[in-house]
């Protein structure tokens, strides 16, 4: 049960790259309301661009996740 | 977060006696590789299928009915502009035809005006010409009543005269003599 | 986790079972219940179409707004990203947008089956639009195509380093777009289940998670839509590509 062991942990540790897209999609969301606000009419033509950039970087974070469903179950 | 819990859910399955005991049915359902060929197959095929019928039956129709639409709303809006467009040349139509009337209508007063102040002038003109021509005629025939009456106290004071000196003095006066005495005497007299 | 009878893993809702069993030249192509669920969308995408189309009034009825919202709104997404030499390919984009769509939308019904949770669906159409693109944009523009791994304007002595990353990163586009969508669908559909499972384990108590299912259902529709038009403005842009190399 060693490997197994090993298994569940390096899931977890892959799973904290999750950490640095919560601190993307933080950083975008903030910065696309602080312009918004200062700029509000501008604001629609760059929301595709905004879900675009989230889900792209969502996108890296699953990356990770993915490396994490691959070392449980793969 | 979705991501934390999907961890959280993972590894719960992950140790669930289910798949630990289930051991032909291990791992992600994803990741085996048996199921790919028929996915992808019939992948392949809906894809196919829903890409025909949908240029085929709907896309057409549907650009139609945009496109349409956008022809109509154009066509109508340049209706629209050109109704515009005649309401306005007409409304200055009538502006000119308007101000052209006005025109004809003041011409047509000045003209009368002009007229009937003619009219009066030579009205007026004529009756001074009558009014002087009567006044001379009525001097003239002053002067000639005048000089017929100067002419009679003339005859009358020669008459008076000869007969005076026929009377008192008795003596006959001939008509030149008395007539020239009278005219001196008319003539200190004024 | 279930009460009682057999263990409900949260990744039973992803098993592919055969309904019908075929076989053309030892390649397994049995219908299966994925296959099954794609019909069905076809089905469905197709008959809401054709509904939505057949009275093609100039005032659009409540069905004929939205199939005229889809038109307009793929092609949008086409002609903003991809320019106007895109919207040839607007048929293809739009089968794209209206499949993934679908599927999305199907899975989030109970007891349905979510194609695009599955890596081989998904790998497959990126695999093809990728291909697609790439051999449309040597077609178009034959070697200078590559100018795609290298933008101009680049000092010389830098170029080797950025084309190896531009090669590379071209080369996860379709890992990418692919593992996005796969994953996106089968992360939000586990969590559902472990969440509903949560609601029978915990008897009376069980209304928090039951509150939190809802929640998250409301959340998964909207990222069933966002997948969807990431998916396809996605091709968008990668289809501007083929079309305008020297970015």
């Amino acid at each position: 049960m060693e490997v197994e062991a090993a298994k569940m942990i390096g899931a977890g540790l892959a799973t904290l790259g999750l950490g640095g897209v919560g601190i993307g999609l933080g950083n975008l969301f903030s910065n696309f309301v602080a312009g918004a606000l200062r700029n509000p009419s501008a604001a629609p033509k760059v929301f595709p661009n905004l879900l675009l950039g989230a889900a792209l970087t969502e996108a890296l974070g699953i990356f990770s996740l993915l490396i994490g469903l691959l070392v449980l179950f793969g | 977060m979705r991501q934390i819990f999907l961890g959280l859910a993972l590894a719960t399955a992950a140790v669930s006696p289910a798949l630990a005991e289930g051991a032909e049915k291990k791992g992600l359902p994803q990741l085996r590789f048996e199921d790919f060929p028929p996915q992808i197959f019939w992948l392949v095929i809906s894809f196919v299928v829903l890409l025909v019928l949908l240029s085929t039956l709907v896309l057409p129709k549907l650009q139609g009915t945009i496109e349409g639409r956008k022809a109509k709303l154009e066509g109508d809006l340049a209706t629209a502009v050109s109704l515009k467009d005649e309401a306005a040349a007409a409304i200055a139509a009538y502006e000119k035809a308007l101000a052209a009337a006005r025109q004809r209508a003041n011409a047509i007063a000045a003209e009368a005006k002009a007229q009937i102040e003619a009219a009066a002038a030579a009205r007026k003109a004529e009756l001074e010409a009558k009014l002087a021509e009567e006044a001379k005629a009525a001097e003239v025939r002053i002067n000639a009543t005048k000089a017929a009456a100067l002419a009679e106290v003339r005859s009358i004071a020669l008459e008076a005269a000869r007969a005076i000196a026929t009377k008192v003095a008795g003596i006959e006066v001939d008509d030149a003599s008395a007539a020239s005495a009278v005219d001196a005497a008319l003539g200190r007299n004024g | 986790m279930a009460a009682g009878g057999e263990a409900h893993s949260p990744l039973e809702q992803f098993e592919i079972t055969r309904l019908v069993d075929l076989n053309l030249g030892g390649v397994d192509i049995s219908f299966t219940n994925s296959a099954l669920w794609m019909v069905i969308i076809v089905a469905l995408s197709t008959l809401f179409f054709v509904i939505a189309t057949s009275r093609a009034a100039i005032v659009p009825g409540r069905l004929q707004s939205i199939a005229e919202l889809s038109y307009e709104f793929v092609a949008g997404l086409l002609r903003d990203n991809a320019g106007k030499e895109g919207m040839k390919y607007f048929p293809f984009v739009f089968t794209i947008f209206i499949f993934v769509l679908m599927a999305n939308m199907l899975g989030m019904v109970p007891y349905s089956f979510t194609v695009t949770s599955h890596l081989a669906v998904t790998a497959t159409m990126s695999l093809i639009i990728i291909l697609g693109i790439t051999v449309l944009g040597l077609v178009k523009h034959g070697f200078g195509f590559f100018h795609v791994f290298l933008p101009s304007g680049v000092p010389m002595w830098l170029a080797p380093l950025l084309i190896v990353i531009e090669v590379i990163s071209y080369l996860t586009r379709p890992v990418s777009l692919a593992v996005r969508l796969f994953a996106n669908m089968m992360a939000g559909h586990t969590t559902l289940k472990v969440f509903a499972g949560f609601v029978v384990a915990l008897g009376v108590a069980g209304v928090v998670p039951l509150l939190f299912v809802v929640a998250l259902t409301a959340l998964e529709v909207l990222i069933a839509f966002l997948q969807a038009y990431i998916f396809t403005i996605l091709t968008c842009i990668y289809l501007h590509d083929a079309f305008h190399p020297h970015h």
